[in-house]
């Protein structure tokens, strides 16, 4: 971007603001030194470890966030590291289809995930026979097994948005 | 749309992120490729051919040194000068920095968390050398996280400023607070715009409206634009929302039936699903692995005795019939192990591939001491290889070995060493280097050329032994500093002068020397001779000390041998019923051209070959001494047993005996059979890794073999083998539970039998150590896979060497840390299937859940679901999960212990729903 007009807060460097005393050496107490030298090593605690590769150790890259339950700690790490903390979808669908993974175990996972989302949840087996409401174990499982596109990405407009989209096809009050 | 907090300013963003979100800059590309060119030459190993000058002082004062002379950076109008004068010490360079950025004290912490994840290579190797002790790079050129970070801070701030001229505003950080709170609008439609995020029919608008700094303006065109692009984002998911109810078999007119609660329900189902996705998928990869290896470890199989019977080998327990081989626990061992057992007569053990023996050793030729243990052991003991035979060298580097061979002639393993072979243990590495490179030379050549025949001084050296070695370590230096120094050869002075003058050097003696009135040398130039064999020879009292405690430190005690071998053989089971042979694997890779090939040796040695702790552990095992200590304790080890150390490579499926010189004659002649055995079970195992390594053409297993071989010696071979990756469970418990089930070269397999460790320090033992390392294998795996851009290390077809110590991707790169893309993927499909390690224990529940209460770290790892830890109990016919805090009886029925006649159950049951049994543990 070029040709910017004069921003509403000017470079003027504010006298009593953090650039005051540019031209005085800078004098770190021992005990001001020791701080922030615990704090950067505190810091750097969720390192892991990188060792010459002569001997290449096998090492957890995630070995600093032990301490907290393997899921949290993958969306601290992905977070921290900008990573992704499991395969793709189509990876997983491709091992599934290959039998490394069982389709009656994800069955199962999504009905114990429908169960931990809490007792207002419908029982899988009584969605779909009143026609008021969705089989929602069946349209999670196919979202899993069967869609190779993200339904929901990273960006989620609100439930009340995508309601607005599907209601005029939405007969029903 | 969600909008940037100022809560995640100095937490999340560092002050260069915002403006290189919010302005389009990249402050933060600038900063890591300078920072890694300051590591590079830094920490540089000896690679590069010009070196950094000033490293000693470390690194932070050897960087500002050369950044207050960086004209590339003034060119472009930055001047470091001012703030490098302004600062001695890397704190004060932090201080100075955070408090000119203004970010409050409080952030500090989280801020330089941030700036360490920017390169978390090239921040975990620093920090690693940091902490390591020994580490002869980091004790010469020392450098540190504060070091590091300073650097960066130093380099951000000319920068920061930079963009704060060229954009006209003060991006200090309460600059950017009050920026978020009163102009959000502009915040986001900025981000929105640089990120490339922005919705192609506004790009235009957007610009001009920032462009023309009206507030009231930019506040409507946000607020227009969050609306246009929440309703497109909507409609984009409401059609996918279709699309999937269609797969699901809900037509487009049963989904318009449904009432807003119900369809609520499913957007927010799906949503909530999104963030848990990945960990059923996981967890699923997991519950089917997790069944089928209870099916298979439930089903009917044959016995050894049946086993036995069907090869038509002898009864066990006939003399001669049966041979036992100790095996790392290595996922790679367990086809080798299925495969020679299922020739007949062999029985095989599982164990960490340093058998119990943590130990420092010392290459012959090489200058330095590697940790032959794995990472987490910090051994005590060094033991030194020793060549076997002396070849005559001239004015030989050995010719002093005699003598040295005439004072020890008491100790165990005294005709091997060597006064070389101990300097080394001193630094003295060079001795040869420095003081007869032509002999060097020839001797490394004569080491390259084909190795001699080594020994393992693995016996303590008695202080007066140790002395008598020193002694004679000092008298051959004396000798070289004559001829090198005074051109005086070793047949013109007597023992007596060349002690006399190490005596003086010490200080216990006095000049004028013998020697000095023998040749006529004036005080002066006896004096700087003197002080020469001080100086450059090290012959000083303060020296002769060190060297003492070195030479202590070599070798085990007889009773720690004893220990050692002892703890090894209860905890695998193997205290009674010993065959005559017994073999020792430890095991390596050999591939050509690649710089992971330290990945695939063997982790329980410190990335090492085992071959070394596979001698060390037959050697003792062997000893008379240490057997008749193992038959106090109640192990009895028969006379005719014999331990023989091997080599497994992994590469090629091969085994490679050694130290068969040091066999009674009579039992070389039985060695054939076992070698003709042992490279049958290797073109079996090859035939099984060709398959997965998909090569083509293989029609025999002798096909197999030479098609292995070659990708062993093929340098342009990027994947000579699979190496751990598959890796998925480790299993403890007694070889019956898995014989003759093939588990594919996925398993760690570590021979336990908890009725033999009433107390449970055995099984202690195995999670505190081994299971430690199989789990950071499995999530290096883990992680290297799911994100082999971050976690693992990309392609090795970009790798470049950097350092010596590690690899970037093309020039300039974070250090690559992990495995590389070649290892864990096959074309673009993931081979290693992600699974955190499913650790099953054959033992009661009770006594798992009283061990694991005394193991913090692996309780820890377990209730934090970082192992999988699934509990069997045989004699009960029940196994146990730990899934979401709490033992889930799983369904198995294992078969009869007594043959198969009577296991009828079938491989696959109806499943029933898991049961808890109890609380967490």
């Amino acid at each position: 971007m070029t040709g910017n007009p004069p921003e509403p807060h000017p470079p003027s460097p504010n006298a009593d603001g953090p650039r005051q005393g540019q031209t005085q050496p800078s004098a770190t107490s021992l005990g001001r030194a020791l701080k922030i030298r615990s704090m950067v090593t505190v810091a750097g605690e969720f390192l892991p470890f990188v060792w010459p590769m002569r001997n290449f150790i096998h090492h957890n890259p995630l070995h600093g966030l032990e301490h907290l339950p393997f899921e949290a700690a993958v969306d601290q790490a992905s977070a921290l590291f900008h990573a992704r903390g499991y395969l793709r979808r189509t990876e997983y669908q491709a091992l599934l289809r290959e039998g490394h993974i069982d389709s009656a175990v994800i069955e199962e996972l999504v009905a114990e995930f429908l169960l931990a989302q809490g007792p207002d949840q419908p029982a899988p087996e009584h969605q779909a026979e009143d026609g008021a409401t969705l089989d929602l174990h069946r349209i999670l499982v196919t979202l899993m097994t069967r869609m190779d596109q993200p339904s929901v990405g990273n960006a989620f407009p609100s439930t009340d948005a995508i309601l607005a989209q599907l209601r005029p096809l939405a007969e029903a009050p | 749309m969600k909008r940037l907090a100022a809560a995640e300013i100095g937490t999340r963003w560092t002050l260069y992120d915002l403006i290189d979100q919010l302005h389009g800059e990249r402050i933060g590309a600038t900063l890591n490729e300078w920072l890694i060119k300051g590591c590079l030459d830094f920490l540089d190993e000896g690679q590069s051919a010009w070196r950094m000058p000033g490293r000693r002082q470390g690194l932070f004062q050897s960087w500002c040194q050369i950044a207050r002379r960086n004209r590339r950076w003034r060119l472009r109008g930055l001047d470091l000068g001012p703030t490098l004068e302004r600062v001695e010490q890397p704190e004060a360079a932090i201080d100075l920095v955070m408090t000119r950025l203004a970010i409050p004290e409080r952030l500090w912490m989280d801020y330089f968390a941030v700036e360490l994840s920017k390169l978390h290579g090239w921040a975990g190797f620093v920090r690693w050398r940091a902490q390591a002790r020994d580490y002869y790079w980091q004790e010469r050129n020392p450098a540190d996280l504060v070091d590091f970070i300073a650097i960066r801070l130093i380099l951000s701030l000319p920068l920061i400023e930079e963009a704060e001229r060229r954009h006209r505003r003060d991006f200090l950080y309460p600059d950017w607070v009050r920026c978020m709170s009163e102009r959000p609008h502009e915040c986001l439609l900025r981000r929105e715009l640089h990120s490339g995020a922005i919705l192609p029919d506004y790009a235009h608008r957007v610009e001009v409206a920032l462009d023309g700094g009206d507030t009231k303006g930019i506040e409507t065109l946000c607020l227009d634009y969050e609306r246009e692009k929440t309703a497109r984002e909507a409609a984009s998911r409401a059609l996918r929302l279709r699309e999937l109810c269609e797969l699901a078999g809900i037509p487009r007119a049963e989904l318009a039936t449904q009432r807003s609660g119900a369809l609520r329900q499913m957007i927010e189902a799906v949503h909530g699903l999104r963030a848990r996705e990945g960990f059923l998928w996981m967890q699923a990869l997991e519950r089917t692995y997790i069944r089928h290896l209870l099916d298979r470890l439930a089903a009917p199989r044959e016995t050894p005795a049946e086993a036995l019977a069907r090869t038509g080998t002898a009864a066990p327990g006939i003399a001669g019939s049966k041979v036992q081989a100790l095996f790392c626990i290595d996922v790679r061992s367990e086809r080798l192990r299925r495969q020679l057992e299922g020739l007949g007569h062999y029985e095989t053990f599982g164990v960490a591939g340093f058998f119990g023996v943590p130990v420092n050793f010392i290459e012959l030729g090489k200058g330095h001491e590697s940790a032959r243990c794995p990472a987490i052991v910090t051994p005590r003991n060094v033991v030194l290889e020793m060549p076997h035979e002396h070849a005559p060298h001239g004015p030989s580097l050995f010719h002093l070995a005699t003598e040295v061979v005439h004072d020890l002639k008491c100790t165990a393993l005294a005709p091997y060493i060597t006064v070389e072979a101990v300097g080394l243990l001193f630094g003295f590495d060079m001795v040869g280097k420095t003081l007869a490179p032509t002999l060097y030379h020839r001797w490394r050549k004569r080491l390259d050329n084909g190795r001699p025949p080594t020994r393992l001084m693995i016996d303590k050296l008695s202080e007066e032994d140790a002395r008598d070695l020193i002694a004679s370590l000092h008298d051959e230096l004396v000798v070289r500093a004559l001829d090198r120094q005074l051109g005086i050869k070793r047949e013109a002075v007597t023992t007596g002068m060349i002690q006399e003058l190490r005596e003086i050097a010490l200080g216990r003696a006095a000049a004028p020397s013998q020697l000095a009135r023998r040749f006529d040398l004036d005080s002066a130039t006896e004096t700087v001779f003197i002080t020469r064999l001080r100086l450059e020879y090290r012959l000083t009292p303060d020296q002769a000390r060190l060297q003492l405690e070195q030479l202590a430190r070599i070798g085990f005690r007889i009773e720690r041998q004893a220990l050692l071998v002892r703890n090894t053989l209860t905890t695998i089971g193997l205290a009674e019923d010993f065959a005559r042979t017994i073999l020792v694997v430890g095991h390596g890779s050999r591939s050509q051209n690649n710089p992971y090939e330290s990945a695939l040796d063997c982790g329980a040695c410190g990335g090492d070959k085992g071959l070394v702790n596979a001698r060390l552990f037959a050697a003792m095992a062997n000893r008379r001494e240490v057997r008749e200590r193992l038959a106090g304790q109640g192990i009895r080890i028969p006379e005719d047993t014999w331990f023989i150390p091997a080599l497994h490579d992994t590469t090629t499926d091969e085994i490679q005996l050694h130290d068969l010189d040091q066999l009674p004659p009579g039992r070389l002649t039985q060695l054939t059979r076992i070698q003709e055995d042992l490279a049958a079970a290797g073109r079996l195992c090859a035939r099984e890794r060709c398959a997965a390594l998909g090569e083509t053409g293989i029609d025999s297993p002798e096909a197999a073999a030479r098609r292995v071989k070659r990708n062993a010696l093929d340098w342009t071979q990027v994947r000579p083998e699979w190496g751990l990756s598959g890796n998925a469970s480790f299993i403890i418990g007694h070889r019956d539970l898995t014989r003759a089930v093939d588990l594919a070269g996925r398993a760690f397999l570590h021979s336990y039998d908890h009725r033999r460790d009433a107390s449970g320090a055995s099984l202690e033992a195995i999670l505190s150590g081994p299971l430690i390392v199989a789990q950071w294998i499995n999530l290096e795996h883990y992680f290297s896979v799911v994100d082999n851009a971050v976690f693992g290390s990309g392609s090795k077809v970009y790798h470049n060497v950097v350092g010596r110590f590690g690899v970037m991707t093309g020039n300039v790169s974070d250090l690559r840390t992990g495995l590389p893309a070649q290892t864990l993927r096959q074309g673009e499909r993931p081979y290693h299937q992600p699974m955190r390690l499913i650790t099953v224990i054959e033992a009661p529940l009770p006594f798992v859940q009283g061990v694991l209460s005394r193991v913090f770290k692996v309780r820890e790892l377990v209730e934090n679901g970082w192992i999988r830890l699934l509990v069997i109990d045989r004699a009960e016919g029940a196994a146990h999960l730990f899934e979401q805090g709490t033992w889930m009886a799983q369904p198995w029925t294992p078969r009869p212990e007594n043959g198969r006649s009577a296991a009828v159950e079938p491989a696959r049951r109806a499943r029933k729903r898991q049961v808890p049994v109890e609380t967490p543990s």
